[in-house]
């Protein structure tokens, strides 16, 4: 069951990605882009992340694609019929996809025990590792010191917004 | 553990709160003075370079305080060993002295924004968190903090072109090297199971020692990854396209800040990162990592100075030459793998060194500065006869630049050797006798600057404007420069401040 569910996430999170890349229409690629995203929170689910794979759909299916959106509707981009196409550009990813893959292939050397049975970490973790409730523990516990000192590095990303490109200082 | 053992590290990090306390104020101080005067946009500086030094010696008075203990708080993200101790003060007495400089050229190079105290600090405190940090996730959160401000701060002169592409090519490239960081960190992650640092460490041990191969390869990849993270940091070469432009590009009172406090936290945090995770000389577990300091030293250190020797622009070759420094201090780093403790002293004791020297170079450049220095190239024949117009400012100069070329009685002799000592030991001769070769060169291009200054004669047509006078920078300039000289004369002292301290 679990690896049906993850095949179909995988094959959807690749479609997803490939249309990015393919669609000519900025717009249509960031509805591909929130089908790849969507479909890899489900990939976060299979992983015990289910508060990552929340996350996922909140903040980079949700809010980061309205922002992609807003910009390009901003820019207001026009018909892209004078593309540059760059040869070489595909040559170059398709080089890094294959050592990706290589990568991944090598990492998967006893394929049995990595598809069958998921990486070893995972299946020895408790059932709720990865809730809500627990990373939530986890945060304002063990973590609580870089939690805290995340609203420091907050303000200075809304200072240094402000400094930047507020037109009359 | 709950929340109460995790509050009784508070006050490990009342330094660190300090320093930000200080940061809020001179923020707001800042809101409420844009009110006064909109118009003219005059700002003094003397208040918020007051307010920011009392909150930097208050963090120094709170760090020498606290006793250092072997065990980390928070949960074990904070380490409060003597190596986070004194880098945190090391750190916290550098940045006062650069935000001193920095307050003569705030009202001439029009940035007359207080903000720019604010960000320094905010700089400061995430630097204090990365020195201690003992977790990849602490750690993480104290690089953005302090890469965002260092970011904000290259840009800060909007009004000039090129601090404005200096921002962007250096927030770019540093955008880079975090994803870099965090993709390698994410996959040490899924190879140990943990993020701190001592886990990733017994961990590793069992993976490698083992045949598990898959978990293996996946930690190496990630611990790879996360040295081009901090490689980019550093700016060792290849990973140092970014330097150039922008510490060329940023305003000089900024490349001098950064061009020494993110080096050297960026430096401690990666010293701590590869002894306690990768392993140190007795428990290495990642065999290549020396052989892959050494070559990234000796390309780092080449190539910084060949660059260095062909500049014409002055801040552009101290640029060249903060690379070639990072090449030395990998030298430093190799030693420390092999022989631990004295090692780690050389490196921090080297790290002080630099800093005085490079800050003081970029003060007295500051001090030399045409009001609204956007028009000002900073090209090597512009110092011609300077020696001469100021003498106290030329001497100073050639102190500096003795000390970074490491020729004694200036600390710089002190350090080299206290640097490239254990790495000799350590029977890493080839790499020390490149580093050496690499420090006859580099007095080429430093001796040259003092050369323009004391044996040219100025143009005819240069207007000998008066500079202005800041006590801050008068004051800063004083420090460093005695600083650099009774630490290479008596540098025994020091070095047993930084003694013991890992």
């Amino acid at each position: 069951m679990d690896v049906f569910v993850f095949y179909a996430a995988a094959a959807i999170t690749l479609l997803g990605a490939s249309m990015v890349l393919v669609l000519a229409n900025p717009l249509r690629a960031a509805m591909a882009l929130i089908l790849s995203l969507g479909a890899l929170s489900v990939i976060y689910v299979l992983l015990h992340a289910q508060f990552v794979a929340v996350m996922q759909l909140l903040v980079y299916a949700g809010a980061i694609i309205v922002l992609f959106v807003f910009v390009i509707m901003l820019l207001n981009l026009e018909d892209p019929k004078t593309r540059r196409s760059w040869p070489w550009v595909a040559g170059v990813f398709t080089i890094i996809g294959g050592l990706s893959y290589g990568l991944a292939r090598g990492l998967m050397v006893d394929d049995n025990q990595f598809i069958t049975s998921g990486p070893p970490h995972v299946n020895a973790l408790s059932k709720d590792y990865g809730t809500v409730e627990q990373v939530g523990r986890e945060i304002m516990t063990t973590f609580v010191l870089p939690f805290e000192m995340l609203s420091v590095l907050l303000l200075v990303a809304v200072v240094g917004a402000v400094v930047i490109s507020k037109k009359r200082l | 553990m709950n929340i109460s053992d995790a509050l009784a590290g508070m006050p490990q990090i009342l330094p660190m709160i300090a320093v930000i306390v200080g940061g809020l104020v001179t923020m707001l101080m800042a809101v409420a003075r844009s009110h006064k005067d909109p118009e003219h946009g005059q700002l003094t500086a003397g208040p918020f370079v007051a307010v920011a030094l009392v909150s930097l010696v208050f963090a120094l008075f709170l760090l020498t305080q606290i006793e250092p203990q072997a065990k980390a708080v928070w949960g074990g993200t904070l380490a409060i060993d003597r190596l986070s101790l004194v880098g945190q003060g090391l750190i916290v007495v550098i940045a006062a002295l650069a935000i001193s400089m920095g307050a003569a050229s705030i009202t001439t190079q029009g940035i007359v924004r207080g903000e720019y105290f604010a960000l320094s600090l905010f700089c400061v405190s995430g630097m204090m968190l990365m020195v201690a940090a003992t977790e990849l996730l602490t750690f993480f959160v104290g690089l953005e903090i302090m890469s965002l401000a260092v970011y904000v701060l290259v840009g800060f002169r909007r009004s000039d072109r090129r601090s404005q592409e200096a921002a962007l090519k250096y927030f770019l490239s540093g955008a880079f090297a975090s994803a870099f960081f965090l993709f390698g960190a994410a996959m040490v992650f899924g190879a140990t199971g943990t993020t701190a640092y001592a886990g990733i460490s017994t961990s590793a041990q069992k993976l490698l020692s083992g045949t598990a191969f898959p978990m293996q390869t996946l930690l190496l990849v990630g611990a790879t990854l996360c040295v081009v993270g901090f490689a980019f940091k550093i700016a060792a070469v290849p990973f140092h396209m970014w330097a150039p432009d922008a510490y060329q590009g940023a305003p000089t009172m900024v490349t001098g800040f950064m061009a020494v406090t993110v080096k050297a936290a960026a430096f401690m945090a990666f010293l701590r990162f590869v002894l306690l995770a990768l392993g140190d000389g007795s428990t290495r577990h990642v065999p290549w990592i020396v052989d892959v300091l050494s070559l990234l030293a000796i390309v780092t250190m080449t190539l910084g100075n060949l660059s260095a020797v062909l500049q014409r622009n002055v801040k552009r070759m101290l640029a060249y030459s903060s690379i070639a420094h990072a090449g030395y201090l990998l030298v430093g780093m190799v030693g420390a793998l092999e022989r631990g403790e004295p090692a780690v002293q050389g490196l921090v004791f080297y790290l002080f060194v630099y800093g005085l020297a490079t800050l003081g170079a970029f003060g007295v450049l500051i001090a030399l500065e045409r009001k609204n220095g956007r028009h000002d190239e900073m090209l090597i024949n512009r110092f011609a006869g300077v020696g001469f117009q100021h003498p106290a400012l030329g001497v100073a100069f050639a102190v500096f630049m003795f000390a970074l070329s490491g020729i004694p009685p200036t600390a710089g002799f002190t350090g080299k050797v206290l640097l490239f000592g254990p790495a000799l030991d350590a029977g890493h001769i080839g790499l020390v006798i490149v580093a050496v070769l690499n420090s006859v060169v580099s007095v080429y291009y430093y001796l040259s600057i003092v050369v323009y200054m004391f044996m040219k004669n100025p143009p005819p047509r240069q207007s000998t404007e008066p500079r202005v006078f800041s006590p801050w920078l008068t004051g800063a300039l004083v420090v460093t420069t005695f600083g650099v000289l009774i630490v290479g004369m008596m540098p025994q002292r020091w070095i047993d401040m930084f003694a013991k301290l890992v």
